[in-house]
């Protein structure tokens, strides 16, 4: 990878990491639209459709591959090296979740267009090349039923 | 006058969040009182970036129960699936109420009843001003005190207002400028129910000597 390259996600770490060290916690949800805008306008209305979504990212060389696994209240993303890992990485070095995630984002915006609610991104699992991202949908409390324990 | 020092920790002990409401109307003079006491603030600079958009329209008030029930639902969701709850809530032995807890928050209800305050306050502060997020929050705590020595009740909500996507969705909805942003929304009224103190952290566990982790307080 080139300097440049480099440089360019190493200083999109310090951005987020200083928007963390003065925000804190809430950092995380001032950055769940990041990466929507762009997806949008090159998807227009398929941006609501998740396997679009899905095929746009991997046909343009985002991510290698994508999986899903979708359960009443949540939707599981399997994301194989993404482009935006080495800034995820930076996050990890210094002992933090990332603030936030765009492939994460783009998938939750399909999901508000569908269903007209923003789901929650939890906190993302790692696995060396491959990203966990687990979306919970907003449900009802009926959630907690059986799982409370 | 009673003494000044206890009258004014006696509003300070007092001050609760408030979220059940009796349908009595919060009077004219009231609101204004509130209103004032927040324009009296400090803030950097005497900036005084803070808007107040008064909200006493059903619809409008149904609005922001929705978008705020939607967020602190969602959020809580979030912490429950990720076992973040049951961290929080390790403590609670008796099943029952700990489900019946997790029902509360994942529910969004924290945050739903706002709509049944008779007013509803949006706190605005002006985007290029330094200290505006530290200048609303002077000017909050000001109207909260005040709401509190009218025997009136209040909840400061911040959940609405924290994920971009809620906020656009307001701003929209209010007509909001760019160059504002909504910090806050408090519901006002009077109080139905008044739930006892939360429990305070002792001061000789948050105050230090001169360095962090030194006790003032010994």
């Amino acid at each position: 990878m080139s300097h440049i390259n480099n440089f360019k996600d190493l200083l999109l770490f310090e951005i987020q990491k200083a928007f963390y060290d003065e925000r804190g916690r809430g950092a995380r949800y001032r950055l769940t639209t990041a990466g929507v805008s762009y997806l949008a306008e090159h998807l227009k209305e398929k941006a609501g459709d998740i396997n679009e979504v899905k095929a746009w990212l991997k046909e343009n060389g985002f991510v290698k591959n994508i999986e899903f696994e979708e359960e009443m209240v949540s939707l599981k993303i399997i994301v194989d090296s993404c482009c935006l890992i080495s800034i995820r990485d930076y996050f990890d070095s210094a002992g933090m979740q990332p603030l936030g995630c765009p492939i994460a984002n783009v998938f939750m915006n399909a999901l508000e267009l569908k269903s007209g609610l923003s789901p929650e991104l939890l906190p993302i699992k790692f696995n060396g090349g491959v990203c966990e991202l687990t979306l919970a949908k907003m449900a009802t409390s009926d959630v907690v039923e059986g799982m409370s324990k | 006058m009673e003494n000044k020092r206890e009258v004014f920790y006696q509003v300070i002990k007092n001050r609760r969040s408030v979220r059940k409401y009796t349908d009595t109307k919060v009077s004219e003079e009231d609101l204004q009182l509130i209103l004032e006491s927040g324009r009296q603030a400090p803030s950097g600079e005497n900036a005084q970036p803070w808007r107040f958009i008064v909200v006493r329209d059903k619809r409008n008030k149904d609005f922001l129960a929705r978008i705020g029930k939607n967020a602190s639902g969602r959020r809580f969701t979030g912490e429950f699936l990720s076992k973040q709850m049951h961290e929080r809530f390790k403590g609670l032995e008796d099943e029952e109420k700990r489900a019946l807890a997790f029902k509360k928050l994942t529910s969004g209800d924290v945050s739903g009843f706002v709509s049944e305050a008779d007013v509803i306050l949006l706190i605005l502060g002006k985007k290029d001003v330094w200290d505006a997020p530290f200048d609303t929050s002077a000017a909050i705590e000001n109207m909260l005190l005040t709401v509190t020595s009218l025997e009136l009740g209040a909840c400061w909500l911040v959940a609405p207002c924290i994920d971009i996507r809620d906020e656009l969705k307001m701003k929209k909805h209010f007509e909001v400028p760019d160059d504002y942003k909504i910090f806050a929304i408090i519901s006002i009224g009077q109080p139905a129910k008044v739930a006892g103190p939360r429990p305070r952290i002792p001061l000789n566990e948050l105050t230090f000597s001169e360095k962090f982790g030194e006790p003032y307080y010994k």
